[in-house]
């Protein structure tokens, strides 16, 4: 069985993504942590368009940009499907996925706006999002029903990221008041096994980001994972 | 029970031709019905209500919004005869690649390009002859970007070549000069009947966008 790489960087909600995907197939991974301000060759030479982060890499074939790499995990590794196997649920679950990377920059623009121009992304992410909860997610615990999909993991960074930057910004989004049911959707992701790694991991640098100090990140989170592990 | 396809559709929109073309591939019958954008029919508006664009795919009376979702939709519905996707995990990763790239760069950039002034223009055509390079440089010495036959990749980049005339003329660039495997390309995809038949001409795209531009009051 071929060897599979991923090149990540801890602090990426992209990297997460596939890290959940490999763990929740049981894929056993080697980790190669990016330092994003000095570019590795292999980054370089596996990504040439992009020279972003994530790329698997599976033999020597590499896979880039987030959402191919998902996909393509999904169909190399068919057990514990992550997408709907009927075409229309398929492509409900597509549409969902990719409203996602369409609300990209308005995630941005709340992330980097102060101000006036920090109420006015607020207002925009919370129009995007209740979209989202009323027309995608609906009465169900989770995108892919009663376990996840890809679709919550393309969702994941709102699960726990979210919060501290609110706290970061002052202004809150993600509400029992105005998005009960996404809001209960993030609180069930979160308490989710696959991601208490990565949770951490992102607490941490968010908190480095709002009280800006020497984080120390220890040898386990920095590897991230690496060979999947039994957990319920 | 014979199956219900129905296109919300747009001429020049080459987001449709992609779902026109597929549709085509698959010898699928279907029913065209043409959106003016500027008074959205209620159908279009139930039926995408998310996003409140074309195209849309009703298939018995089930919609299917964004064209490369429609694209795979059509692919994995009617998978007998051909394939837009390759088999291969692999491959298949690869189109999508490409089609995510040409949905992120030409579109956007080749819309600056022609829709805005100055500085912005100067840049969006910087960037667009660089995207054109990197897919110039990716086709290579193939016929088509699946390899040996027309696949996901052509089919999702095939109707901004109708755009070429456009980006020539608004864009002061020589298509066939700086990028002459990506001409070749588009030549040779217009001999596939399923491609000619559902794309407008250079020249008639060219139109649009004056229009198009008249109407938003840009030079």
């Amino acid at each position: 069985m071929a060897e599979v790489k991923l090149y990540g960087s801890w602090p990426s909600a992209f990297s997460h993504r596939i890290i959940w995907a490999l763990k929740l197939k049981g894929v056993e991974y080697e980790y190669i942590e990016e330092d994003l301000s000095n570019k590795s060759e292999s980054l370089l030479k596996y990504n040439p368009v992009y020279k972003k982060i994530p790329v698997l890499v599976h033999g020597d074939k590499p896979i880039a940009e987030s959402l191919v790499i998902l996909e393509y995990i999904e169909e190399t590794w068919p057990d514990n499907p992550l997408l709907p196997k009927d075409p229309y649920e398929r492509a409900m679950a597509r549409f969902w996925i990719q409203y996602g990377a369409k609300t990209v920059a308005t995630f941005s623009a709340f992330y980097r706006g102060s101000g006036e121009e920090l109420e006015k992304a607020a207002k925009e992410l919370l129009e995007s999002l209740k979209i989202l909860e009323e027309q995608g997610l609906g009465d169900k615990k989770f995108f892919g029903g009663e376990s996840i999909n890809l679709v919550d993991i393309s969702y994941g960074a709102l699960g726990y990221g979210f919060a501290a930057l609110e706290e970061a910004k002052g202004v809150k989004v993600l509400e029992p008041r105005t998005l009960p049911r996404l809001h209960a959707w993030a609180k069930n992701f979160v308490e989710l096994p696959v991601r208490q790694r990565e949770k951490l991991a992102t607490v941490q640098y968010l908190s480095a980001l709002i009280t800006p100090s020497d984080v120390k990140i220890s040898e386990e989170i920095a590897t991230h994972g690496g060979s999947h592990q039994t957990s319920n | 029970m014979a199956d219900e396809v129905v296109l919300l559709d747009l001429k020049v929109s080459p987001f449709a031709a992609r779902v026109r073309i597929a549709l085509e591939e698959k010898g699928i019958s279907y029913e065209s019905k043409v959106e003016d954008l500027s008074n959205k029919s209620s159908t279009l508006l139930k039926m995408n209500p998310v996003h409140k664009q074309i195209p849309v795919l009703i298939h018995n009376g089930r919609p299917i919004c964004e064209s490369m979702i429609i694209v795979q939709y059509i692919d994995e519905v009617w998978s007998h005869k051909s394939s837009l996707l390759p088999s291969d995990p692999c491959r298949r990763a690869h189109a999508r690649f490409w089609a995510d790239y040409i949905d992120k760069k030409i579109y956007p950039i080749g819309r600056n390009l022609w829709a805005s002034e100055g500085e912005v223009k100067e840049s969006s055509k910087k960037d667009l002859v660089e995207c054109f390079k990197v897919l110039e440089e990716e086709l290579g010495e193939k016929p088509y970007f699946g390899d040996e036959s027309f696949g996901y990749i052509d089919l999702a980049l095939v109707p901004f070549y109708t755009f070429f005339y456009t980006f020539e003329i608004l864009g002061e660039l020589s298509m066939v000069a700086e990028f002459p495997k990506l001409v070749g390309w588009g030549e040779r995809c217009l001999q596939k009947e399923t491609v000619s038949k559902s794309l407008s001409g250079q020249k008639e795209v060219y139109e649009i966008i004056l229009q198009i531009k008249q109407k938003l009051g840009i030079q």
